[in-house]
């Protein structure tokens, strides 16, 4: 959960059968161990933001709590104004994008069954934009297959519309870097190359080897990550399939497009704690911050990514305990709630990086919004 | 920050050795009565010159005023070469020998000195600085780490240097005060990293980097202890916890008693007239709550148990004070940084909200380290006020709902702030639009600060 109140960092929600959405919040002295609590508990735990109370009552009302969802209704909130004008800002740009997105992977996936049904026919034109011609080939061939996959070529339109929307977060194109979490890992990317960089200039920079260890679980991370988004796009090819699998199992493809998203859930705002941080001052203690920030990877890992995950990488790595809170509470409190709002901003921001963001943060080097790319 | 408005009680138990040329001293008082645009006008055109000498001694007067009135001072080597122990220097006329303390005088001939000796690197240094502030304190920090090494170490192997003269503090004094200053820059660069990480809240001063420095210092020249300390717990009030612990047997003693004459020292500044009032008058808003919450700190740890009488007497005092000039600043700070603008009539739409907010983040940080040092009702006062201006009518024109109810968190926590998320009429055109949030309050308001 996005949350800004800075004794919530790292506080993740569940479904709750009997009684709603339950609230997983870190051990707050940083020791082992977490809290299980409804949203009362956590007021008696802290004093918690405008913004995050909003955010966990449109928790409540979801009927999935998952990455995907959690970040829409953070988006939300944020662009309600409730993180401040720059996560407004970056909100709404950020739904935009979206919007595009899902645009975009509707126009490729419309493109490839035109490409693998009518290869004879005139060249689609290479722009991602959809023209009256996509439009009417497109349905010509949706009317050819829909025999032989049992539903009327019009049920076919909407799924192909639903599974844009599941995959726009992947992107169709192997070489897409502007689809989100495309745009994840390449910050994931930054981070971890930036801090590795960092402690390989000055093994002093490092506290009791945290460093190093956050930069394993990082470059994990991104492996799988990559792993996970090129397996998932392979899938995309056969759009014939993707229906196929759609009618049989709307859920079980949306989970499927979602693996990403649970794969590299939380590692955001690690990535923007380290990227955010400017001064070696700085650097070394969002260390301490990222730390118990570090996610678990999920035990499906293996068999999602096909790749060897050593055990203790499911696992808590990390606990940076501390004799007392005085650095989040307080008058220091103040200063990271401003802070975690920045990370908002940041989060969701997709166009070019304002000038004073460090290099690596999101949107930086990018070709800005909208559908640029094939 | 200067040692400039030393109690004349002290100062007056020492012989001055710097006399005052009689045409400079008739400009003084000229000067002194000045109104601040006009002072900031003098000290810019004293930055502007190459060669200062006693012209100096016309800005001496109204230092104290110039940490107040903030004008920009240009960033020049000597300036930052000396940044770390400006805590230390202070006018020649209120210097002795063998004092804790760097007479202003000898500032000028030793950064000459240095300057010609470091060639093209200090060239290098004067081209990055050039056009830059004192207010840029990421660069002082970058420059310096190289710079203070390599000062020390030009300053503890060198004669005396051209223009010493001029200083009329005679060439006996040259060494101690180059040694002095040597062994104080060599620990320049650790001690402000020590700094920069404490002032991230999650990173207090390590044991062993204290005890190091303490060590080299000691070793290096031991006169120059008690001013090594007052550096080390002005910046980092913390360390005091460890300086007990830093040293056993005998050296344990000679470390108390350099602790001792460093609390006098860092007493003696606290004690004076307007020094808390121009370490909080100084930055912003926030800034002068983390200077709160430095020398609040500092006190409890010079306050300790079996601290003489007299040192508790003037602990208290400066506490006292302390308390007032922070609620001074919180009053004046809310006025001019959130309400002034609030209701300024020429600025309706165009009002720059995350000022507004960066201010009132500020006055929460200065709140909240001012009841460190006194009562809160002040604070609960003027915040409540300031939370009904901006929920009023008058300021419906210029705020949106989201805007009031962000401004309302900030000063009066987030219970009073959702209270507030009810949707309120519509707005004219052209105006803010409000938000379409609706809420309920929480019934139950929670007392806890803990965010």
């Amino acid at each position: 959960m996005p949350f800004t109140t800075p004794l919530l960092a790292g506080t993740c929600a569940r479904d709750c059968k009997r009684e709603g959405v339950e609230l997983v919040v870190p051990s707050p002295s940083g020791g082992r161990g977490v809290y299980i609590l409804h949203w009362s508990g956590v007021r008696a735990l802290c004093n918690p933001t405008v913004h995050d109370t909003l955010l966990f009552q449109r928790s409540s009302g979801l009927t999935e709590i998952n990455p995907a969802s959690i970040r829409e209704i953070a988006l939300e909130v944020a662009r309600e104004g409730h993180a401040g004008r720059a996560a407004a800002t970056a909100a709404e740009a950020a739904l935009v994008y979206d919007r595009s997105q899902r645009a975009l992977t509707h126009v490729l996936l419309l493109k490839g069954l035109v490409e693998q049904f009518d290869p004879n026919g005139p060249n689609i034109a290479t722009l991602p934009e959809r023209t009256p011609d996509l439009d009417r080939r497109a349905a010509a061939v949706l009317r050819r297959i829909a025999p032989s996959l049992g539903q009327p070529a019009a049920r076919l339109e909407t799924g192909l519309a639903a599974i844009a929307d599941m995959f726009a977060p992947v992107g169709v194109a192997s070489t897409n870097r502007d689809a989100r979490i495309a745009r994840l890992l390449i910050r994931l990317k930054a981070a971890h190359i930036g801090m590795a960089r960092w402690l390989e200039a000055d093994p002093g920079n490092d506290i009791g080897g945290l460093g190093q260890s956050v930069a394993v679980a990082m470059q994990q991370a991104c492996d799988s990550g990559a792993a996970a988004l090129q397996r998932t796009r392979a899938g995309l090819m056969d759009t014939p399939a993707l229906l196929k699998r759609w009618i049989k199992d709307p859920d079980g493809l949306s989970a499927r497009a979602a693996r990403c998203d649970w794969l590299l859930d939380g590692w955001e705002r690690v990535s923007l704690l380290w990227l955010a941080a400017r001064t070696r001052a700085s650097q070394r203690a969002a260390l301490l911050e990222m730390a118990p920030l570090v996610p678990v990877l999920p035990r499906e890992v293996m068999e999602w990514t096909d790749t060897p995950v050593a055990p203790e990488a499911m696992q808590q790595a990390f606990r940076v305990t501390s004799h007392e809170d005085a650095w989040r509470t307080g008058g220091s409190a103040f200063a990271l709630i401003e802070r975690n709002e920045k990370l908002l901003a940041m989060s969701a921001w997709s166009g070019p990086a304002p000038t004073d963001w460090p290099e690596g943060s999101p949107g930086w080097g990018s070709p800005g919004c909208g559908p640029q790319q094939s | 920050m200067g040692i400039s408005g030393m109690r004349t009680s002290t100062i007056m138990k020492q012989k001055p050795v710097q006399s005052h040329d009689a045409e400079i001293r008739a400009l003084i008082k000229p000067i002194v009565a000045a109104p601040d645009p006009k002072i900031k006008r003098i000290v810019a055109t004293v930055d502007a010159l190459t060669q200062r000498g006693p012209v100096d001694l016309l800005i001496d007067p109204v230092r104290q005023r110039l940490a107040r009135i903030r004008p920009p001072r240009p960033l020049r080597f000597g300036r930052l070469m000396f940044y770390p122990l400006d805590l230390l220097i202070l006018p020649a006329a209120r210097w002795t020998q063998g004092q804790q303390a760097i007479p202003r005088t000898a500032l000028m001939p030793m950064v000459h000195h240095v300057s010609l000796a470091m060639g093209t690197e200090a060239a290098a240094v004067k081209a990055e600085i050039a056009h830059r502030t004192t207010a840029d304190v990421a660069l002082i920090s970058r420059l310096g780490q190289s710079l203070w090494p390599a000062a020390a170490a030009i300053l503890a192997d060198s004669g005396i240097p051209k223009g010493w003269a001029s200083t009329q503090l005679g060439e006996a004094t040259y060494r101690p005060l180059a040694d002095a200053v040597a062994a104080l820059l060599a620990e320049a660069a650790t001690l402000d990293q020590l700094r920069a990480e404490a002032a991230t809240g999650s990173l207090p001063p390590r044991p062993d980097v204290v005890e190091a420095i303490l060590g080299r210092v000691a070793r290096a020249n031991k006169s120059a202890l008690p001013m090594m300390i007052a550096m080390l717990l002005d910046c980092l009030p913390l360390a005091a916890a460890l300086l007990p612990a830093a040293k056993k047997g005998p050296e344990a003693a000679a470390l108390h008693a350099a602790m001792d004459e460093a609390t006098d020292l860092l007493l003696q500044q606290l004690d004076q007239e307007n020094i808390t009032d121009m370490r909080i008058a100084t930055g912003t808003l926030a800034e002068a709550g983390a200077a709160v919450g430095g020398i609040a700190a500092l006190l409890k740890n010079l306050d300790k148990a079996g601290a003489k009488p007299q040192r508790r007497e003037q602990i208290r005092a400066v506490r006292q004070r302390l308390d007032a000039d922070c609620k001074a600043r919180f009053a004046w700070g809310l006025q001019d940084e959130l309400l002034a603008p609030l209701q300024d009539p020429g600025i309706a739409g165009s009002i720059d909200i995350p000022a507004l907010e960066v201010a009132a983040r500020g006055l929460r940080v200065l709140e909240t380290e001012g009841r460190l040092v006194g009562s809160g009702a002040a604070y609960d006062r003027l915040l409540a006020g300031a939370a009904e201006t901006i929920k009023g009518n008058a300021v419906l024109d210029r705020l949106s709902q989201v805007d009031q109810i962000r401004l309302v968190e900030i000063l009066c926590g987030p219970e009073a702030a959702l209270a507030m998320l009810t949707p309120r009429p519509a707005r004219q055109a052209g105006s803010p639009s409000p938000s379409s949030a609706s809420v309920d309050a929480p019934r139950n308001v929670q007392t806890s600060r803990r965010l």
